[in-house]
């Protein structure tokens, strides 16, 4: 079965977070106070933060191995993001923010399967929207489009339900969770909300400030 | 006034080399923005140098720089058979070097402050780092490029010392709108000085209405 496996130190000046877990196909939640070294994790799992020792690899695919040297630059790393604070390109339509997530195929084949991935979500009609004027639950919609449009392996998301509403929060979690077993995604999901880890959790991932002290099924 | 050749060659002028200082400066301002080194902080020191140098005193460096005795102006010489100091080229290289500085500050200071996590997050995508530039940092520094570029524009216009040094003050052949005015009072002819100045003042006041609308629009 297919696994992630993260066994990292990750330094930014003043803080640093040892982490320490595994994870397969399904929702993992990583959860624990605020500072604790989530979103850091999340930083080193995408590349755009190099650990201080250790390993993250997929399978075989080694994403980072400190003693090898070995660093894969986010670009090569199969992933698909959905941040709180980095979602859509206002400046595109959300049929351009989900094309530009495809990785194969010509400028029309893109724009058709950014099309395909935005009725999956139900968004559809949305594609020739403005994206700034789109609701809360609208560009989360897009943002996961956007996400699993360039057929990820993995999926990082951060806090992606906070700015939502109850009913679009609910409606949001479902479709996540649809994705992740129609794909067979594996998802980190970072969060503060226990709703969040009740609802989609297949595995957690339990933090203090600064390191993973448990995980469970 | 009745000739307006300098209102032509200025024009001409600066529209050139406004097009070669948003090349260029936007280019390194990408640069210094994303390269942090000691060598960046000295280049870009130099390049920056003209906003604070006297435009007199910028103007005798690029003569002695591109001079017909330098190795550069020799190069110059030999690639196309006449010398690069006053000629109308010359002219829009002092006003390209006089531009570049406003281009830089505005559009370095735009492109540092483009989230890095947006940045970061088309990187996730598989955005290669020549489309992260092209697809999300450029489109989201646009206001601050757009404000140097303009500023630029006025900058290359408005351009006096380092023109008259490089370029000279041929009547016809080199002489700016800014030189004309300059040549105009020197001989007391009023009228001409009068009208260069309106013209040189509206296009400033056009240049600062069209800069707030677009802040404004894009607010």
């Amino acid at each position: 079965m297919t696994s992630l496996v993260v066994n990292v130190r990750v330094e930014v000046p003043g803080f640093g977070v040892d982490a320490r877990f595994s994870a397969g196909p399904g929702v993992t939640v990583l959860v624990g106070p605020s500072g604790s070294g989530k979103s850091l994790t999340l930083a080193a799992v995408s590349g755009t933060l190099r650990p201080v020792r250790g390993v993250i690899r997929l399978d075989d695919s080694v994403y980072c191995d400190t003693d090898r040297k070995l660093h894969l630059r986010s670009q090569d790393r199969l992933l698909g993001m959905a941040y709180q604070h980095a979602a859509l390109l206002d400046h595109r339509s959300p049929l351009d923010n989900v094309a530009l997530a495809v990785r194969a195929g010509d400028a029309a084949a893109r724009r058709n399967a950014a099309m395909e991935t935005l009725q999956r979500v139900g968004a559809g009609s949305l594609a020739a929207a403005r994206t700034r004027s789109l609701s809360g639950g609208e560009r989360q919609r897009v943002a996961l489009a956007r996400a699993i449009a360039g057929n990820p392996r993995i999926l990082l998301l951060d806090e992606p339900f906070s700015s939502l509403d109850l009913v679009a929060r609910a409606e949001v979690r479902s479709l996540l969770r649809t994705l992740v077993a129609e794909r067979q995604l594996i998802a980190l999901v970072v969060t503060h909300d226990q709703a969040d880890v009740d609802a989609l959790a297949d595995r957690v991932v339990h933090y203090e400030p600064g390191r993973t002290v448990w995980e469970a099924e | 006034m009745n000739d307006w050749f300098p209102l032509w060659l200025s024009l001409r002028v600066s529209l050139i080399a406004t097009l070669a200082a948003g090349v260029v400066g936007v280019a390194l301002a990408y640069v210094f923005a994303k390269w942090r080194s000691r060598w960046a902080s000295l280049v870009e020191a130099i390049v920056t140098l003209p906003i604070v140098l006297p435009p007199t005193v910028l103007g005798y460096y690029l003569l002695t720089l591109l001079g017909s005795r330098s190795p550069l102006g020799q190069f110059w010489e030999s690639l196309f058979g006449t010398p690069l100091v006053f000629t109308q080229s010359g002219a829009v290289v002092a006003a390209t070097v006089s531009a570049l500085p406003f281009v830089i500050r505005a559009a370095r200071a735009a492109i540092s402050n483009v989230d890095a996590r947006v940045e970061e997050s088309a990187r996730v995508m598989g955005l290669a780092e020549w489309r992260v530039a092209r697809v999300v940092t450029l489109p989201l520094a646009a206001r601050g490029i757009g404000a140097g570029i303009a500023l630029g524009f006025a900058r290359a216009l408005g351009d006096f010392g380092a023109t008259v040094m490089v370029a000279g003050n041929i009547p016809g052949q080199t002489q700016t709108l800014p030189v004309a005015v300059y040549d105009a009072v020197q001989a007391g002819d009023d009228a001409t000085a009068r009208t260069g100045s309106l013209v040189l003042g509206a296009i400033a006041v056009v240049v600062l209405v069209l800069l707030t609308q677009v802040f404004a629009r894009r607010r």
